[in-house]
């Protein structure tokens, strides 16, 4: 192609030659033909020649461009590829902060995800075949769970050996103080102060980093071939160092063990001023969070030790003996007080030694306390928590209807006219109908009651008539109710004698002169 | 046996975990590593009335980059504030951490160290400054992580501080 340019050896040269020379004509010819395409090819050169300008072309297609390869072929992907990885990896290089970052918010929660969702896959599927295999021990395990009537996961959770919890820490939350702490194994443990301590620093870091907002809290965390397992509390934290592969059903365990330290230390806890001694009473609590392979101890050499050992094989199984048979004592007692009407225990549980029964109890149910003394069980130990109900029960229907009939005819009076003891035709039928019903009632209550038909008198009149008046108006309501069914021998008639005092106000008037009823209960 | 939290504050290099491991394990270290997030250490002292345990929270030191996380101060009984005798600007940095603590965790008992007296040479803060401090109420010790000076008697002073808000 010819140097379009002017600063090729062919262009130089044209200036310095006569006109009219065959090469100027040419030159000329060409000015003319070719002249302003010329300046344009010029210009595009240039254009193509400088940088800046070339990039900004570049620049204003590269999207479009990239996009229709990128649907044609793979070759650019390709292409890039290597681009991208050598960005990356001089971008961690140079500041990994910048990368990790950048890809914190979906790494971390990916990760936590998976962990989780793995952990969590695993040892349901262990669960399964626990579950599933068929062994003896499987078996025997079953056969247990049957007899002590507890789940057969919860067997299972006491009998299987495959995790051994190690360590128990109880920390006080605020201070990250520990308040307790237990090992599983005779071995010293270095420092349990110091891993309390930074358990809760690094959820205060975690807390701090990763989740301000949320207050999510770490639960699991692995340390080696531990597991380091939390629970948080309101006031404490309860972590668990297991070893192995630990049943769900503990981390159940581990919770009910801090709310029930919580429940009863919550004093303690918030005015925790540094003296650990008095949380020393958590440690059965504790102990009762170390499961595992606690039973297979060291075999004992000595013949000293041997004895030692009798002994307090001795002393277990007179301290077990003690318990199963304080133990039944205490079922029965529960099978009394759940047989009795108008109560209903829902629930029984028993904390070291003592009791809490929750149920319903209708008021005129037996008081369950009142039957302690029958079982033999001091009833300091018990604690009652009842809901009052009504109980359906007929006795105690008939109870509270005879209450009611007997409050309304208490209710009742009969009037009279003045130094009249006639009672009007029909004026006691509500009365006698009552009666009778009430009768019915204190058969099924097992009530026995008599009733007082009781006669009065206004002031006016002497003593003794007032009294013979009065006698003989409550004479004539029993007669009447007699003559309407009431059997006799629930009536009683007599006269309510005016004391002196009374006398003084000797007018008379409507309201005294009448008769009325009042029930007689041994 | 009483416990009690307490943290170790101030500026980055200030010597703070030099003075703890000095407490501690009587012993001193001129390489510098510097603490990141917090180490924990105990120490039982042996006070009039018991056995009281320290623990120890060494904490990272404040910088522009990296501000003291004041959460970690949660359920501490009180605090060192350490500054560095040679670098004035770490007795600012004190009193700015005390004023952010007091702030968040009310006032709680302290005592200010001021670190590196052996390097007499380096040393710049002024008497008349230390004076000012003094002035204000604060308990203020000179020490030295590496002779060992008022190391002990900055410890056993907050420890004294702390049982007397126990009464
Ligand atoms: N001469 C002298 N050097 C000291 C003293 N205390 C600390 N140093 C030195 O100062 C440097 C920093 O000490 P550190 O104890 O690590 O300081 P720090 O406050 O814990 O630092 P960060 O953890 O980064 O906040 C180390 O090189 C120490 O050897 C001292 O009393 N005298
Ligand atoms: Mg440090």
């Amino acid at each position: 192609m010819t140097d379009p340019s002017g600063s090729g050896p062919g262009a130089a040269p044209s200036k310095g030659n006569g006109a009219g020379s065959p090469d100027t004509r040419y030159a000329e010819l060409r000015r003319l033909l070719v002249g302003p395409e010329e300046a344009q090819l010029r210009q595009l050169q240039q254009r193509l020649d400088d940088p800046v300008l070339h990039a900004e072309d570049v620049s204003r297609i590269i999207a479009e461009a990239v996009e229709l390869r990128r649907g044609r072929d793979t070759r650019l992907r390709r292409a890039l590829l290597p681009v991208v990885e050598d960005a990356i990896r001089l971008s961690v290089q140079r500041d990994p902060s910048v990368l990790s970052g950048a890809l914190f918010p979906i790494i971390g929660g990916a990760i936590r995800k998976a962990v989780s969702g793995a952990l969590k896959g695993m040892i349901e599927s262990l669960n399964q075949t626990l579950e599933q295999s068929f062994s003896l021990r499987g078996f025997q395990w079953r056969f247990e769970a049957l007899r002590t009537g507890r789940s057969f996961g919860e067997i299972l959770l006491l009998r299987s050996q495959l995790y051994q919890v190690e360590q128990v820490f109880l920390i006080h939350k605020q201070t990250g103080l520990l308040l307790h702490h237990l090992s599983s194994r005779d071995a010293v443990v270095k420092d349990a102060d110091l891993v309390s301590g930074m358990l809760t620093a690094i959820q205060d870091f975690v807390r701090d980093s990763f989740s301000p907002a949320t207050g999510e809290d770490l639960e699991v965390m692995q340390v080696g071939e531990f597991n380091l397992w939390i629970q948080h509390g309101s006031r404490a934290l309860l972590a668990c160092l297991v070893r192995g592969v630990p049943p769900r059903e503990l981390r159940r365990i581990f919770q009910l063990s801090l709310t029930r330290i919580e429940d009863q230390f919550w004093r303690q806890l918030d005015e925790f001023d540094g003296n650990v001694s008095t949380f020393a009473p958590v440690q059965p609590i504790l102990e009762a969070c170390l499961l595992g392979k606690l039973g297979e101890r060291p075999r004992q050499r000595h013949t000293g030790r041997w004895i030692l050992a009798g002994a307090a094989c001795l002393l277990a199984l007179f301290l077990a003996f003690t318990a199963a048979s304080r133990q039944r004592r205490w079922n029965a007692y529960l099978r009394r007080v759940a047989s009795e009407p108008g109560i209903v225990v829902t629930s029984s549980e028993s904390h070291w030694g003592s009791y809490l029964v929750t149920g319903l109890r209708d008021p005129l149910a037996t008081d369950p306390s009142q039957l302690l003394a029958d079982a033999g069980i001091p009833p300091e130990k018990v604690a009652f928590h009842w809901e009052p109900y009504q109980s359906l029960q007929p006795r105690f229907l008939s109870i509270r209807r005879y209450q009611a009939i007997k409050d309304w005819i208490e209710s009742q009076s009969v009037f009279f006219e003045l130094s009249s003891s006639y009672v009007g035709d029909g004026l006691l039928r509500p009365v006698a109908r009552k009666l009778l019903e009430l009768d019915q009632a204190a058969e099924i209550a097992g009530k026995r009651y008599r009733v007082r038909i009781e006669g009065r008198t206004d002031p006016p009149g002497t003593v003794s008539r007032n009294r013979s008046l009065a006698q003989e108006r409550a004479g004539a309501v029993l007669s009447e109710l007699v003559r309407q069914g009431v059997p006799p021998a629930r009536l009683v008639a007599s006269a309510i004698p005016r004391s002196p005092a009374e006398s003084g106000a000797e007018t008379a008037n409507s309201w005294e002169r009448r008769v009325s009823f009042h029930l007689l209960e041994p | 046996m009483i416990q009690k939290k307490i943290c170790m504050v101030g500026a980055y290099g200030v010597g703070k975990t030099s003075l703890v491991k000095r407490f501690v394990e009587s012993i001193f270290d001129e390489r510098y590593h510097t603490t990141v997030g917090v180490k924990i250490d105990k120490k039982r002292l042996q006070m009039e009335d018991g056995e009281l345990t320290l623990v120890l929270w060494d904490l990272a030191g404040d910088d522009e980059l990296e501000p003291l996380r004041l959460s970690y101060l949660r359920g501490a009984s009180g605090y060192i504030l350490v500054a560095d005798g040679c670098r004035e600007s770490t007795l600012d940095i004190a009193g700015d951490l005390h004023s952010r603590i007091a702030g968040v965790h009310g006032a709680l008992p302290f005592v200010l160290a001021v670190n590196k007296m052996d390097l007499e040479a380096e040393w710049r803060i002024s008497e008349d400054r230390l004076a000012r401090v003094t002035a204000l109420g604060w308990p203020l010790i000179r020490t030295s992580a590496k002779t060992g000076a008022g190391v002990d008697q900055t410890f056993s002073t907050l420890a004294s501080l702390l049982l007397q808000d126990l009464k």
